[in-house]
């Protein structure tokens, strides 16, 4: 005796189921099921996840939908087959995109035609109306079952009773059915409280929305034999039957287009490379480069991937048909081909990596290639795609927002019925909390006893609720193109923003089914190297290109082993910083390596030591076998990069590649869903059998771990570091280009404009300020005596509109502006337009100080006179002359940086009667001295990586001070932690080389007195 | 053009930045020689929720219920010690203080409040003002002798306040505004000449003038800090800038213009004694005196065509605490018609300790009595309501308020808790939640479930399961039958879902 669930939801029904897809797979297994269906609310976003537990767990899927049309009937279909899925996926689409996003319309209209290849089954209402069977009958002949589903409600006997004689009546089978809510009984205080936040009101009062008892769970089968005839449990498994559709069939067909008339993809492949290699080698193409070219297309034929290639290849070139900048990255993209199409600016021959180690022959699965445009020029590529293939062809991809900690308590709390303020408390209990229970001292701190059994519920369900999908948002960038219409392959539905639409799968849902990808993503650092070399082509007078950069400079190295790299790609953040003066990069390669090894993987593998000491010489390379010696030669014998971990899988514990490639998906999906445990068994017994020691099976499976929070593989590094060597060749060698190209593609990278303004002024940049009648819309450079000097744009004032700029631009070619209400007139400007200048010392030249041009502004009629040069002159007032504190704080709260002195300087004498140290004279100060310093904090940051360590830069007029705040100091300070603006600082100088930092042993909110700035001693002019 | 000190403000016909105005205190309310005591609250919407007593050791914090951004509008002394201020976000509060107890703000406590202040400053002079939000202003001249003076009066009004748990900055100052100036700054100073105020001007930050956020900013930014800086502006051009009425607001706080301030009345309420021709020793004795104060009553609040739901009878005695009657009606009354039967009704159950010498009538507060058009309201309508409510009434003066209650149903599976006591008639015009169950619920149920031991009666129907009931620590597991005992007796008993699985009777349908 078996049975099979056909109507079944997931947590992917928002807010109302209560289990995992996979969950309720493993549970249907357990109890014996012969099947199971994935029925989601007009919705498949929970089938590819259910599609992978079921293969694993080997039970039949059957891919269905519960519909609840607007006037009636509700139902659930099931898919036969291939164009019944097809079908269904139609359907969901045009009921999801006929409503807001996030929910659906589907009226009987839109089910007239009927849907083939579907199987159907009525939910017959608590009245049972006979005319919704009949109309469901016409259009599901043969294919209709009633669906008996019975939950204890006291009335079964009488609701089997009158279900039978219904569908005996209509000349219907009937079936058994669970309206199947969550895998076990003890879900249903999830369930109820999930319904509860749906609707938006505490659970105590959600009353008869709640089901009355937990029987909505996938039930023994004895049980249900207890409940109904047999011939209703024979029914399931037949519909079960039926369907045959798996989503195994699902085979993505490349576009068609992208190969002209009369002409093979291969050739055209083929033809493209051979073009774009005599442009790169234009004095022929090496020998070596020629074979390796051969190899790669041979490759790529095999496996039928030129459309892929012709696909990426086609994008790159409007890109740069556009002048917009890209480059590729990914497991294709550093390829010898790619290099020729264009697709990447990686030399091949600057590489010792093999293109064969990215396309593996052994996995069925197609090439990866991100690619990174500009940052505010994505959008044309983006409509680009949509206008070449169509909207009902081009997406992008979804990615399923989740509960996390600090979401679920508030919704939690909030259903719970704790009022607002206390659900935000918890909240902010919540902030650093990673869901265990050496966590609640900080809940108890916020001032709740976790021993009451409220607050053990609220913590119960919070952890439950973590990692239930929330909604469907639109990724990034991930861009999936069909042949056919894609709404066959998967429902489309509105986004949030207008005209976009989303499909309902994320990017692991198309990887695990081997559709196709392109990543079009955005990069802030493309567009500022775009514009910093147009800023030196048109100073250098003629056209510098990014290939005009020289390669491996040994200058521009020794700056970045100085670690002086702010605003330098990727090696810009502290812990990159930290790590340059240890493993001074001498090449390409290095930066490679510099790039992907400040990363969860290898930080957490502790790989990053035994690399040093390695690359300094002080502990010998050798390899504990043979086969990790091919692998991990080039790193020095210590696994770095995520494509290292699974060759070693492969060569060293006997891997084969498809189940290595299930280890890498594993790897980055485990902090969300588990299930690395199976391959950290496999790993382990492997290296042991091949003779590796324990010690270093673990390294290697600790390593893993960390590359599931940010994987980093060696295709990537080497596209970034790329990138990372040109912007540090511009720094060096063009710092106001490199300053003010970053300047003007804010916001990105790691550094405000104020410490890039710094930076640039100690590299001798001379920088120019706002000014009414001098700045561009933009900052810009100009010849001075002794090179060039920036001049900082318009744009830099906060609370002008970007329109406004323009148009004082335009205004003023020909006549400069002489009064403010000439300004105000000529140039259309409004009454908080003028103020922002004003408070920005913008108006300096027409109307003196802030203060006094503030009371210009105020005076400027806001109804313009008639005619014009009739602007009224009027006498100055006496007015407070801003002193040079507040005019440094006015220049932080209008501009965000001030080209005044350091407000510290001011303060100093203050700091220095408390015995406060400089950032200047810490770097005197010798390993171990006790430090007592301070400054404003330029950022916090507490990495995932560090194990509670919360990293901190301060600065003051003479430099940056990094501090170590280990969680004991940061929770006994928190409110300085938290709320200092200026934070002073009593702790102990660690330094290791070049590397210093100030490990803290206690903190101090001094922030008062950056308020004392603003009132010093005044005068009157 | 370089000014080192303040300059004081003369009305002096070379100054182009004056218009000339008539003498300062010749307009000055309430006559000559005004002296205004402005009293501040800093801490009034923290007050009006929470006394001082009640707040424990915790720091506590008001916000505004809508304002996004949540600012601390109040907060009291431990809250201020760990670095919590008005004006700071309430994300910053709690980054500061974690265990922060946070309370919404609740004007209509703080207007209940500063009303109460006002009646309490009438004990020193009658003429009081309310400056809301937080602010009184008492014209205290006349007083000044008869307290010893302002300094002793001050004295005494900082000891009363203290007294109730409140904190206040008190000023003197001949102008209100001026007054109000400086208690807000926290200048606790009297100001006795109207000439004196500009040497204070530097010492009044713009925030003590109470105007509007984005003015004080612009202010700010120009470098304006004090009201000394203010007034060192041109006039036409500041009121070309900022409008004529914070011009207006800066002349009367330096007498230039007279600024009348509305006097606090107290609200009026109906409170009467009727004397008896002589001491009455039965109840019934009392009829015509209540009679006769009803009367008065009916006459008062028809006059104020206001209306009341709440009266209150003391029976004065010669040698002993009165006894008190209170009525509390359920619907408003207008007229002295319906309050005689329920008051008859309810002397007529009162066995008098003592002789009664006079009765009190004290009404709760006046409310605006509705005119009912019944044309337009009662039509169609089967009961009439005013009857209902005077038939309950008459029943609740008669068995007692809680002995007459209605019965609700509750949106709740748990049986037990499925239905709820309720006040009578308040559903009225409510809807009525739908029952949850869609199976049989007897009228009788037990209020505890009693153990069957040894059932051997028959099972009609069922099982119908009900888990719920997670939330509230009373989460049950039952499967409920309908059986019928061997008496024939129709049951609702339970069987507890494992590990229990104990039966117990619930209900016994009718």
């Amino acid at each position: 005796m078996s049975y099979a669930e056909l109507h079944c939801v997931s947590n992917f029904t928002f807010l109302r189921g209560a289990s995992h897809p996979g969950e309720l797979v493993k549970r249907a297994r357990e109890l014996g099921y012969s099947a199971l269906a994935l029925t989601d609310e007009c919705s498949l976003a929970g089938v590819v996840r259910a599609h992978v537990a079921a293969r694993e767990a080997g039970l039949p899927l059957v891919v269905g939908s519960e519909l609840w049309l607007a006037d009636g009937p509700a139902l659930v279909v099931l898919a036969e087959n291939r164009a019944g899925y097809g079908a269904l996926a139609r359907l969901i689409t045009q009921g999801r995109r006929a409503a807001p996003k996030g929910q659906y319309r589907l009226t009987r209209a839109d089910l007239d035609a009927g849907l083939p290849d579907c199987l159907a089954l009525w939910l017959p209402a608590a009245e049972p109306a006979t005319g919704e069977g009949e109309w469901l009958r016409e259009r599901f002949a043969g294919r209709l079952w009633v669906a008996v589903e019975l939950t204890a409600s006291g009335a079964d006997r009488e609701r089997l009773e009158r279900l039978t004689v219904l569908a005996r009546e209509l000349g219907l089978p009937a079936v058994a059915a669970g309206d199947v809510h969550m895998h076990q009984r003890r879900r249903r205080a999830l369930q109820d409280l999930v319904t509860a936040v749906r609707l938006g009101i505490p659970v105590a009062r959600a009353g008869a929305a709640l089901f009355p008892n937990g029987e909505r769970c996938l039930r023994p089968v004895t049980r249900l034999e207890a409940l109904y005839p047999r011939a209703l449990l024979d029914a399931t498994r037949e519909v079960a039957e039926r369907c045959r559709f798996s989503l195994d069939e699902l085979r993505y067909e490349y576009p068609e287009e992208i190969v002209p008339v009369g002409t093979t993809p291969e050739a055209q492949l083929r033809r493209l490379v051979a073009a774009g290699a005599v442009r790169r080698w234009p004095g022929g193409v090496p020998a070596g480069v020629q074979a390796l070219i051969e190899r790669e297309l041979a490759l790529v034929a095999e496996l039928g991937y030129e459309r892929y290639f012709l696909t990426v290849h086609d994008l790159v070139e409007f890109a740069r048909g556009r002048g917009i900048l890209c480059q590729g990255r990914g497991s294709a993209a550093n390829s010898a081909a790619c290099y020729a199409l264009g697709i990447t600016e990686v030399d091949p021959a600057r590489m010792s990596m093999l293109f064969e180690r990215f396309i593996s022959r052994d996995r069925n699965e197609p090439p990866d290639i991100d690619v990174d445009f500009e940052h505010e020029r994505r959008e044309e590529v983006i409509q680009y795609l949509y206008a070449k293939y169509g909207r009902g062809r081009a997406a992008l991809t979804a990615t399923v927002i989740c509960y996390r900690p600090k979401s679920a308590v508030r919704d939690v709390g909030k259903a719970l019925g704790l009022d607002t303020a206390q659900v935000e408390r918890l909240a902010q209990a919540m902030q650093w909390w990673d869901g265990h229970e050496s966590e609640d001292s900080r809940i108890e701190e916020a001032g709740f006893d976790t021993r009451s059994p409220l607050i053990t519920r609220v913590l119960a369900l919070t952890r439950e609720l973590v990692g239930f999908p929330r909604h469907l948002s639109q990724h990034t960038g991930g861009f999936v193109i069909s042949r056919g219409p894609l709404e066959e392959l998967v429902p489309v539905e509105n986004a949030a923003m207008p005209e976009r639409t989303v499909i309902q799968w994320d990017k692991d849902d198309l990887d695990e089914l081997g559709l196709l990808k392109v990543d079009v993503l955005g990069l802030g650092m493309l567009t500022a190297i775009r514009r910093a070399l147009a800023l030196v082509s048109a100073r250098r007078g003629r056209e510098f290109r990014l290939p005009d950069v020289p390669a491996e400079d040994p200058a521009v190295y020794e700056m970045i082993c100085r670690a002086d790299t702010i605003g330098v790609f990727q090696i810009e953040s502290r812990a990159q910083m930290a790590m340059l003066p240890r493993l001074r990069p001498k090449c390409y390669y290095d930066l490679v390596i510099e790039v992907a090894i400040v990363r969860p993987g290898p930080i957490q593998g502790q790989m990053v030591h035994p690399y040093l000491r390695r690359r300094n010489g002080e502990e010998a390379v050798d390899y504990p076998g043979p086969e990790v010696e091919q692998v991990l030669a080039r790193t020095l014998g210590v696994p770095i990069f995520q494509e290292q971990v699974m060759q070693l899988a492969i060569a060293a514990a006997g891997f084969t590649p498809g189940e290595a490639d299930a280890l890498r998906r594993a790897m980055a999906a485990w902090k969300r869903r588990g299930g690395l445990e199976p391959f950290e068994a496999k790993l382990k017994n492997g290296l042991c059998a091949n003779g590796y020691g324990e010690e270093f099976a673990d390294r290697i499976f600790r390593q893993i771990l960390g590359f599931g929070d940010y994987g980093f593989p060696e295709a990537h590094a080497a596209s970034f570091a790329l990138l990372v060597y040109v912007s540090a060749w511009l720094k060096h060698h063009e710092p106001a280009a490199f300053c003010c190209a970053l300047l003007n593609s804010q916001p990105m990278g790691f550094y405000a404009p104020a410490q890039l303004l710094r930076d640039a002024r100690e590299h001798g940049v001379a920088v120019l300020p706002v000014d009414v009648n001098l700045s561009a819309a933009e900052s810009t450079l100009l010849p001075a005596d002794d090179g060039v000097a920036l001049r900082l744009g318009l744009d830099r004032v906060r609370g002008l509109a970007r329109e406004a700029a323009e148009r004082i631009v335009t205004a003023r070619t020909g006549e400069v502006f002489r009064r403010v209400a000439e300004l105000a007139r000529r140039a259309g400007l409004g009454r908080r337009d003028l103020a922002a200048l004003a408070a920005a010392g913008a108006l300096a030249g027409l109307a003196g100080n802030r203060h006094r041009a503030g009371w210009a502004v105020l005076g400027v009629e806001s109804a313009l006179p008639l005619l014009p040069g009739e602007e009224r002159e009027e006498g100055v007032p006496l007015l407070p002359v801003p002193g040079e504190g507040e005019d440094i704080v006015a220049d932080y709260r209008t501009l965000g940086f001030t080209l005044g002195r350091h407000p510290l300087a001011l303060v100093r004498p203050v700091l220095e009667r408390d015995g406060w140290v400089t950032a200047a004279e810490v770097a005197q100060l010798p390993d171990g001295a006790p430090v007592r310093t301070g400054g404003i904090v330029v950022t916090r940051q507490r990495p995932g990586s560090a194990g509670g360590v919360i990293f901190v830069t301060l600065e003051d007029e003479t430099g940056y001070v990094n501090l170590v705040v280990w969680s004991r100091i940061a929770d006994a300070h928190r409110r300085a932690m938290l709320g200092a603006r200026l934070l002073g600082v009593r702790g102990r100088l660690q330094r290791e080389g070049e590397v210093r930092h100030v490990v803290v042993d206690a903190l101090e909110d001094r922030s008062a007195l950056l308020g004392s700035l603003t009132t010093k001693a005044r005068s009157f002019r | 053009m370089f000014e080192p000190r303040p300059a004081p403000i003369v009305p002096a016909a070379a100054s182009r930045r004056l218009v000339p105005l008539p003498a300062p205190n010749a307009l000055a309310e309430p006559g000559k020689g005004a002296l205004w005591l402005a009293a501040h609250f800093p801490s009034l919407p923290l007050d009006a929720l929470l006394p001082r007593a009640c707040q424990g050791r915790a720091a506590v914090v008001v916000t505004a219920p809508d304002d996004p951004r949540r600012t601390v509008v109040a907060c009291n002394e431990r809250a201020a010690r760990q670095g919590i201020a008005p004006g700071m976000g309430l994300n910053a509060a709690l980054a500061r203080v974690p265990g922060l107890r946070v309370e919404e703000r609740r004007p209509a406590a703080e207007a209940a409040l500063l009303g109460r202040l006002g009646r309490w400053a009438l004990q020193f002079t009658p003429v009081v003002s309310l400056e809301p939000p937080g602010a009184v202003l008492a014209e205290v001249r006349g007083s000044l002798d008869l307290f010893g003076g302002a300094t002793a009066l001050v004295r005494r009004t900082l000891a009363g306040l203290s007294a109730h748990g409140l904190t206040a900055s008190i000023a003197l100052a001949p102008m209100p505004r001026a007054a109000l100036w400086l208690a807000r700054a926290g200048l606790a100073t009297t100001v006795t000449r109207t000439d004196a105020l500009p040497g204070l001007a530097a010492r009044l930050p713009l925030a003590c003038l109470h105007w509007p956020e984005d003015t004080v900013a612009t202010l700010a930014g120009l470098g304006i800090a004090s009201v000394a800086d203010l007034v060192r502006l041109p006039r036409t051009r500041f009121a070309a800038r900022f409008g004529p009425r914070l011009l207006d607001e800066l002349d009367e706080g330096f007498g230039r213009r007279p600024a009348p301030r509305r006097r606090y009345v107290v609200p009026e309420r109906f409170d009467e004694r009727v004397e008896l021709p002589a001491a009455a020793e039965d109840a019934a004795l009392l009829e015509p005196a209540l009679e006769h104060g009803l009367a008065r009553l009916g006459a008062f609040l028809n006059a104020r065509a206001s209306g009341i739901r709440l009266l209150r009878v003391d029976l004065l005695h010669r040698a002993r605490a009165p006894t008190r009657l209170s009525l509390a009606l359920a619907r408003m009354a207008g007229d002295a018609a319906g309050l005689r039967l329920l008051l008859r009704e309810r002397l007529g159950r009162c066995r008098l300790e003592s002789p009664v010498d006079a009765l009190r009538l004290r009404s709760g507060v006046l409310l605006p009595l509705r005119i009912r058009d019944p044309e337009l309201f009662e039509r169609g309508r089967g009961a009439d309501p005013e009857a209902t409510a005077r038939l309950l009434d008459l029943l609740r003066a008669r068995f007692g308020h809680d002995a007459v209650f209605s019965v609700q149903p509750v949106a709740e599976h748990r049986p037990e808790r499925a239905f709820r006591i309720a006040e009578p008639g308040l559903a009225d015009g409510l809807p009525v939640p739908r029952p949850t169950a869609r199976t049989a619920r007897p009228l009788w149920m037990l209020a505890e479930p009693q153990p069957l031991d040894g059932w051997d009666g028959t099972l009609v129907t069922g099982p119908e399961r009900i888990e719920t009931g997670w939330w509230d620590g009373h989460d049950v597991r039952r499967d409920y039958y309908v059986a019928l005992s061997r008496a024939g007796v129709r049951l609702w008993i339970f069987r507890e879902r494992p590990p229990g699985q104990r039966w117990f009777l619930h209900g016994v349908f009718g």
